[in-house]
C-alpha cells in the first residue's frame, strides 16, 4: 500500500491545480510559498525532451554554469600530478592526488566528492575506476570539460555551480537549480539559463516536439506543471 | 513488424519455399516448424541477415536489434562467462573494450574526442550496469555468481548453452531468433526460458522441436512445407488439427471434383453416338476439360517407422543398484542410489543438468565405473543403449550406414538390412553414407534402428529425443509405446516424458525421489512449481535460514533420533512391501510347481529359469527378513530412549 501523503504535503498539493499548466514565474512563487520544512529544500527541474535516447543521434548531453549557482557545496576531487596537482590545489579543489588516491576509492570505496577532474596523462589511473565511477556518474569526460589540462578554471566552474545534464532511458533531464532559500528571480533565472542551453542542445534527429513537459518541484514537496510555451519569453527576457 | 512478401530461398535445383508472404509482429512468438532440412535454420539466417533470400523482399523496421542464439558452443572456450554474455551487446562491447585500450595507453597519448564519443556509446547504453545485468540475466539460468569469472569451458554442454543465451539477452533485442533453444537443457532451465518468453514484448522466433515447449510458448506456428510457408494461430496442438483439418478439406475438394468428372464422362460415353444427345457430349467434354484439379505439392514431412520388440522376455527384476555412489573430483554427483526395476517398467529419471543422471545410467551400461555399490541386472536382461552423445556409439567413422548395420545381423539379407534402413529414412545412395558424415538425426535414427534389429528387452536411452524433429519424436513416441520390454529413460522433453513413463525418479541434491505414476501424476503430487527455480530457490533459502534457527536453539539429540526413527520407519514399510511381493511370488512358483501336469507341458528350460527365480527369490527373502529384524531392533532401541510423547513440535 502507497505511504499516505503527510498533512504538509496535502496542503501544498491542494495549492496547486493539477490541469492547469503554470507560468515559470507562477510556479516559482507557488513552490515558495508551500508550507516549510527544517532544512533549506533544493529546487529541481524536470524537462521530458521528444527524444529517443536510444539512439546515438538524439543524446542530449552537456554541462552548464547557472548564474546563480546551486547553492550546494560542490567538493571537486582532481587527478593530476606535477605542476597540475599545484595549480587544482590553488585553484580550490578538495581532493588532489594521483595513484594514492584511485587506491583510496578503490579500496576504501572511498568516495566522498560530487565532481572528478583529470587531466588526459592521468585518465590511465582514472580509467581503473570505471566500475565505481560510472554508475555514480562521476567518471571524467572531455565533453563536460572534466578532462583537460586547464584544471584550475575547470576547478572553479564547478566550485562555482557547473551542472551537468544528460536525458535519462526514458527522455527526462532532471536538475537541481538552486534552494528554497534563493529569491524567485534567482530561480527563474537559473531555471531559464537551463532550458535555453537544453533548447539549444536540440538533436537534429529529434522530430516532433521538443520541449514536451517541464516540472518544478522542492525536494519533498508536489510538482508543478509548468507551460513550454511561457518559457520562451523567460528566455527572451 | 518484419513482413516478408513472396519470400523464395533455393539451393541449387533443390526449393526450400517460395511466394512466402507473412507479417512477424511485436509481443507475438512464432514457432516455425518443418521437417529437417525444409529450411527453418535458413529462414531465420535469412531474417537476421547472415543470408540472402533467392526471390521475394523482406521489410525490417529501421533500427530494429536481432539478438540470435549461435549454435557453435566453442567459439568462445577461453573467455570469462561474464564477458561472453556482454559480448551479446556488441556495439557496447566493442566501446568498452577500446575504451580500455584507450585508458591503458593513456599516460603516453590520449585522444580525448574518441574518449567522449566511446564514453557516449556506453552511457547511451547504460554500460556501467552491463555487467550488473549479465550477472543478474546468469543467476536467472542458473549459474552461479562464483562461476561468473570462469572461462566458458569450465562448463558443461548445457550450461554453456544457457551462457550463449544468456549473451543473446543482454544485447536487449527487439527481435529474437531461437534455434532449437531447448536442446540440452533441463526442465528448470527449459521453464525459466519459457517465462523468459512469455514476458518479452519484443517478437520472437524459435525454431524447436519440443512438443510441449512450443504449446506452451508459440501464439503461432509458422509451418515450412508443400515448400511455402503458412502461419497458424494458436499453439502446436492447434496447429496440428488445424493442418490436418486443411489437409482433409482439400483432399475432400479433389475428391469432389473427380467425382464430378467421373459422372460427365459416364454421360458422355453414353449419349455420344446418339444424335438428339450428341451437343450435350460435347459441351460435358469442354466442360471436363475446364475442371482443374489440384494436384497436392509432395510434403517434405517425412516420418521414420521405429519398431521395437524384444527377443524374449527379461526376468521379473531388472536392474538394481545398491548403495552406487560417484564422484568427479570433488564433485560429488551421486551418493548411496539404491532403486531397483522390474520388467515392463517405463522409468523416466528427472532432475537437473550436472546432478548425474547420464552418469548413472553410464554406470549402469559399465560405460563408468561406481566409486562404490554395486549395479546387477537382472536374469537374461540383454539392455540396449542410447548414449546422449552418438559418436560415442558410432565407432568406426568409415564404415557405411549399411555396413555397421548389418554387422549387427550378419546372418540376414540385404532386404533385410534395406528394409530396417528404409524405416528410419535411410533410401538409395543414403545407405553408402559414411557413418562420421551423419547428421544428429540421422546418427540417432540409426542407432534406433540397430535396437530395432537386436531386439533388446531392456531400452536404456540417455536423451533420445535431443536430435530428433518433431516427427521422428512422436513416431519415437508410438514405438516406444507398442515395446514390451523394459524402458530406462532420462529426457528433458516433458512430452516424450509424459507419453512414456510410468514411474518417475527424480535425482535432487538431498537423493532421490521415487514416483510410482505417470509424469501427470507426478506434477499433481508434487506440484508444478517444485520445477520452478523462483520457487525452488525460495524454499532453499527459506530451509537454509529454518537450518540456520535450528541450530541457534541448540539442537538435543533427541531431533537426530526422531528423524532417525521417521527413516527407519519408511524404510520398514519399503522392506515390507519388498518382501511380500516376494513371497507372493515365491507361492505362486510353488503353486506350479505342485502340479503335476505342469512338467510335461512346459519345457525344460522354462522350468530351469522357474527354478532359478525361486533361489533368488529365497536369498532376497532372508536377506529382507535380516534387515528387518535389524531395523525393529533399532527403532525399539530409539522408542525407549525417546518416548513419542516428547516431540516438542507435536503442540505439547
Amino acid at each position: 500500500m502507497a505511504a499516505r501523503a503527510s498533512k504538509r504535503y496535502r496542503a501544498a498539493n491542494e495549492a496547486i491545480d493539477a490541469s492547469k499548466l503554470y507560468r515559470l514565474e507562477e510556479a516559482v512563487d507557488l513552490l515558495k510559498g508551500f508550507p516549510a520544512l527544517k532544512f533549506d529544500e533544493s529546487v529541481d527541474l524536470a524537462i521530458n525532451l521528444g527524444v529517443d535516447p536510444k539512439h546515438a543521434d538524439q543524446m542530449v548531453r552537456g554541462a552548464i554554469v547557472l548564474p546563480h549557482g546551486t547553492g550546494k557545496e560542490m567538493r571537486v576531487l582532481v587527478f593530476a600530478k606535477g605542476d597540475k596537482e599545484k595549480e587544482a590545489q590553488e585553484a580550490g579543489a578538495d581532493h588532489v592526488g594521483g595513484e594514492d588516491l584511485a587506491k583510496k576509492i578503490q579500496s576504501e570505496n572511498w568516495l566522498e566528492f560530487d565532481r572528478v577532474i583529470a587531466t588526459p596523462d592521468m585518465m590511465s589511473v582514472v580509467g581503473r575506476l570505471g566500475k565505481i565511477l560510472g554508475p555514480r556518474g562521476l567518471m571524467p569526460n572531455p565533453k563536460l570539460g572534466t578532462v583537460t589540462m586547464d584544471v584550475a578554471s575547470a576547478v572553479q566552474e564547478h566550485k562555482a555551480g557547473k551542472i551537468e545534464y544528460r536525458v535519462d532511458k526514458s527522455g527526462i533531464i532532471h536538475v537541481s537549480i538552486g534552494r528554497r532559500s534563493f529569491e524567485s528571480r534567482q530561480l527563474i533565472e537559473n531555471a531559464a539559463t537551463l532550458i535555453e542551453v537544453v533548447v539549444k542542445a536540440k538533436p537534429a534527429a529529434s522530430k516532433g516536439v521538443y520541449l514536451k513537459k517541464i516540472a518544478i518541484s522542492t525536494t519533498m514537496g508536489p510538482g508543478v506543471r509548468i507551460d513550454t510555451a511561457s518559457v520562451s519569453s523567460v528566455m527572451a527576457a | 513488424m518484419i513482413s516478408l512478401s513472396n519470400l523464395a530461398k533455393r539451393f541449387g535445383g533443390q526449393t526450400l519455399f517460395e511466394g512466402a508472404s507473412l507479417q512477424f509482429n511485436p509481443g507475438e512468438r512464432y514457432g516455425i516448424v518443418g521437417a529437417n532440412g525444409s529450411g527453418k535454420s535458413t529462414l531465420l539466417a535469412i531474417l537476421s541477415g547472415d543470408e540472402q533470400p533467392s526471390g521475394g523482399e523482406i521489410s525490417v523496421p529501421k533500427r530494429t536489434a536481432f539478438g540470435v542464439l549461435r549454435q557453435d558452443h566453442f567459439q568462445y572456450e577461453s573467455e570469462r562467462i561474464l564477458d561472453v554474455v556482454m559480448m551479446g551487446n556488441a556495439e557496447l562491447w566493442r566501446a568498452m573494450v577500446e575504451k580500455e585500450q584507450l585508458l591503458a595507453n593513456a599516460d603516453r597519448h590520449f585522444d580525448g574526442d574518441r574518449y567522449a564519443r566511446l564514453e557516449d556509446v556506453i552511457l547511451r547504453k547504460d554500460g556501467y550496469m552491463l555487467e550488473a545485468r549479465a550477472g543478474e540475466i546468469l543467476e536467472g539460468l542458473g549459474i552461479p555468481t562464483q562461476s561468473h569469472d570462469q572461462p566458458l569451458s569450465t562448463l558443461s554442454g548445457g550450461f554453456k548453452l544457457r551462457v550463449l543465451l544468456a549473451q543473446v539477452l543482454a544485447s536487449d533485442p527487439d527481435v529474437l531468433l531461437l534455434d532449437e533453444p531447448t536442446n540440452h537443457l533441463d526442465i528448470l532451465s527449459i521453464r525459466w526460458l519459457e517465462r523468459f518468453l512469455e514476458e518479452f514484448k519484443g517478437c520472437a522466433l524459435v525454431v524447436s522441436h519440443d512438443h510441449r515447449f512450443l504449446d506452451n510458448v508459440a501464439t503461432t506456428i509458422v509451418d515450412i512445407d508443400y515448400q511455402t510457408l503458412k502461419a497458424y494461430p494458436g499453439n502446436y496442438q492447434d496447429f496440428t488439427r488445424a493442418k490436418a483439418e486443411d489437409r482433409e478439406r482439400r483432399e475432400k475438394e479433389i475428391e469432389k471434383r473427380e467425382k464430378e468428372i467421373a459422372e460427365r464422362k459416364v454421360f458422355i460415353e453414353r449419349f455420344r453416338a446418339k444424335a438428339s444427345k450428341a451437343r450435350q457430349a460435347q459441351s460435358k467434354l469442354k466442360l471436363i476439360d475446364r475442371i482443374e484439379i489440384e494436384q497436392l505439392p509432395q510434403s517434405s514431412r517425412r516420418y521414420p517407422r521405429f519398431r521395437f520388440q524384444q527377443r524374449r522376455p527379461s526376468g521379473k527384476q531388472v536392474l538394481e543398484f545398491e548403495g552406487v555412489a560417484k564422484s568427479y573430483g570433488d564433485d560429488k554427483v551421486l551418493e548411496g542410489v539404491s532403486l531397483a526395476i522390474s520388467r515392463g517398467e517405463r522409468v523416466a529419471i528427472l532432475g537437473p543438468n550436472g546432478i548425474g543422471k547420464s552418469t548413472l545410467l553410464k554406470i549402469a551400461m559399465g560405460d563408468v565405473p561406481a566409486d562404490a555399490g554395486t549395479v546387477e541386472w537382472g536374469y537374461e536382461t540383454h539392455p540396449g543403449y542410447v548414449a546422449q552423445d552418438h559418436r560415442e556409439q558410432l565407432d568406426g567413422g568409415r564404415q557405411t550406414v549399411e555396413s555397421w548395420l548389418w554387422n549387427a545381423c550378419p546372418a540376414e539379407s540385404t532386404g533385410f538390412v534395406r528394409g530396417h534402413l528404409g524405416a528410419v529414412l535411410f533410401s538409395g545412395d543414403e545407405v553408402h553414407k559414411k557413418l562420421a558424415s551423419l547428421s544428429g538425426g540421422e546418427a540417432a535414427r540409426l542407432i534406433f534402428a540397430r535396437h530395432a534389429v537386436e531386439r533388446p528387452n531392456v531400452l536404456v536411452l540417455d536423451e533420445p529425443t535431443n536430435h530428433l524433429d518433431l516427427e521422428a519424436i512422436e513416431f519415437l513416441v508410438k514405438g516406444l509405446t507398442a515395446y514390451e520390454g523394459t524402458l530406462i529413460f532420462v529426457s528433458h522433453d516433458r512430452w516424450f516424458v509424459g507419453e512414456l513413463a510410468s514411474r518417475i525418479i527424480e535425482i535432487t541434491k538431498n537423493g532421490i525421489n521415487d514416483f510410482p505414476g505417470t509424469y501427470e501424476e507426478y506434477l499433481e503430487r508434487c506440484g508444478d512449481d517444485h520445477l520452478d527455480s523462483d520457487v525452488a530457490l525460495r524454499k532453499k533459502r527459506a530451509a537454509k535460514r529454518k537450518a540456520k534457527t535450528r541450530e541457534g536453539r541448540t539442537r538435543g539429540p533427541a531431533a537426530g533420533d526422531r528423524r532417525r526413527r521417521r527413516e527407519i520407519e519408511g524404510r520398514l514399510q519399503h522392506s515390507m512391501a519388498e518382501l511380500e511381493q516376494a513371497e507372493g511370488r515365491v507361492a505362486a512358483i510353488n503353486e506350479l510347481f505342485c502340479d503335476a501336469a505342469f512338467f510335461e507341458r512346459t519345457p525344460r528350460s522354462e522350468v530351469n529359469e522357474l527354478e532359478a527365480e525361486r533361489r533368488e527369490l529365497s536369498a532376497r527373502i532372508d536377506r529382507l527378513m535380516k534387515e528387518w529384524e535389524t531395523l525393529e531392533n533399532e527403532l525399539r532401541g530409539l522408542a525407549e530412549a525417546d518416548p513419542p510423547g516428547s516431540d516438542p513440535g507435536s503442540g505439547s
